[in-house]
């Protein structure tokens, strides 16, 4: 066998078990996650956004689902009151992101940076998964904190 | 040679372990392998997990096969083109001045990007070529 068929082999086994192996292990790269580098066609999801602002002012009146797509480390450091921790690097790609009975709820999921791409892929998956009233946090976390409104540090609880 | 024999058998095991140690901990947080490449900016965020994916697995292939001496020419290649790359990214992100992780043994302060870091990974690359040598040169000594 020649050494170049041999590395190729080498090359070829070690990405099929790379792949294999982080679809299984905490804190894997998941297949959803590796396609996303993948050209894409644009998704027909109309996606509506809501500013710091708006959101504030829905969490005193009885609140949206706040979904906080950072990491959860992050997350337990401050998060928007009552958000739900849903890393998009854990979680992007899975089934049933949110409790089906949320779904007539107004879930706004956000970010650290404003327009943020995992975000909106993120509420996109939410759509898709029947949640019509998903909003994108226009400044993100970043916009929320700037704004001075408040904070919460912690575990988020189940969703 | 008694002593190229040494020498051979040293960087083969030597590497192997290297290698092996090396691929651990891009294994057990790909993600943050993921992120320390593209903090060397030249591949995208995407091609970074795709990266991070695959690259500790062929290390860690590659590692077990230089101590088990099973396809010892092409691991032997593999291992130099792995000390050539590092040597690349590390070299490149030394003189753009990035202030970096290497990424190459673990996610800590102590691995930044310093001069020290490209001696080290010029010297890996010099022993990988002369594995290279050792290898070729004992396969056609056996060959004859």
């Amino acid at each position: 066998m020649s050494t170049l068929f041999r590395i190729a082999v080498l090359g070829c086994v070690s990405l099929i078990i790379g792949v294999g192996v982080n679809q299984f292990i905490h804190q894997g790269i998941r297949i959803p996650i590796l396609l996303l580098a993948l050209p894409r066609t644009e998704n027909t999801v109309d996606l509506k956004s809501i500013s710091v602002h708006e959101a504030y002012g829905l969490l005193l009146n009885n609140g949206p689902c706040f979904i906080d797509i950072r990491p959860k480390i992050e997350f337990e450091i401050d998060h928007i009151p009552g958000a739900l921790s849903i890393p998009f690097n854990q979680h992007y790609g899975q089934a049933n992101l949110l409790e089906t009975g949320k779904k007539d709820e107004i879930v706004v999921v956000y970010g650290f940076e404003p327009s943020n791409q995992e975000a909106e892929l993120l509420a996109e998956q939410l759509t898709e998964q029947g949640f019509n009233q998903t909003r994108i946090l226009q400044d993100g976390f970043a916009g929320w904190i700037e704004n001075g409104y408040p904070l919460e540090t912690g575990k988020d609880t189940e969703r | 040679m008694k002593w190229q024999n040494f020498l051979y058998y040293g960087l083969r095991f030597g590497f192997g372990i290297l290698l092996i140690f090396s691929s651990w901990h891009k294994i057990r947080s790909p993600f943050e392998f993921a992120e320390a490449i593209e903090n060397y900016r030249i591949l995208g965020e995407g091609l970074s997990r795709w990266v991070a994916v695959w690259v500790p697995y062929l290390e860690i292939l590659t590692g077990f096969l230089l101590i088990l001496g099973i396809w010892i020419d092409a691991a032997v290649l593999i291992n130099a083109l792995f000390m050539l790359v590092f040597l690349i990214l590390v070299g490149q992100a030394y003189f753009r001045n990035l202030d970096i992780q290497c990424g190459c043994y673990a996610f800590d302060e102590d691995s930044r990007i310093r001069l020290t870091k490209l001696l080290e990974n010029l010297f890996l690359l010099c022993s990988g070529m002369g594995l290279i040598r050792l290898t070729f040169h004992k396969e056609i000594k056996v060959t004859r």
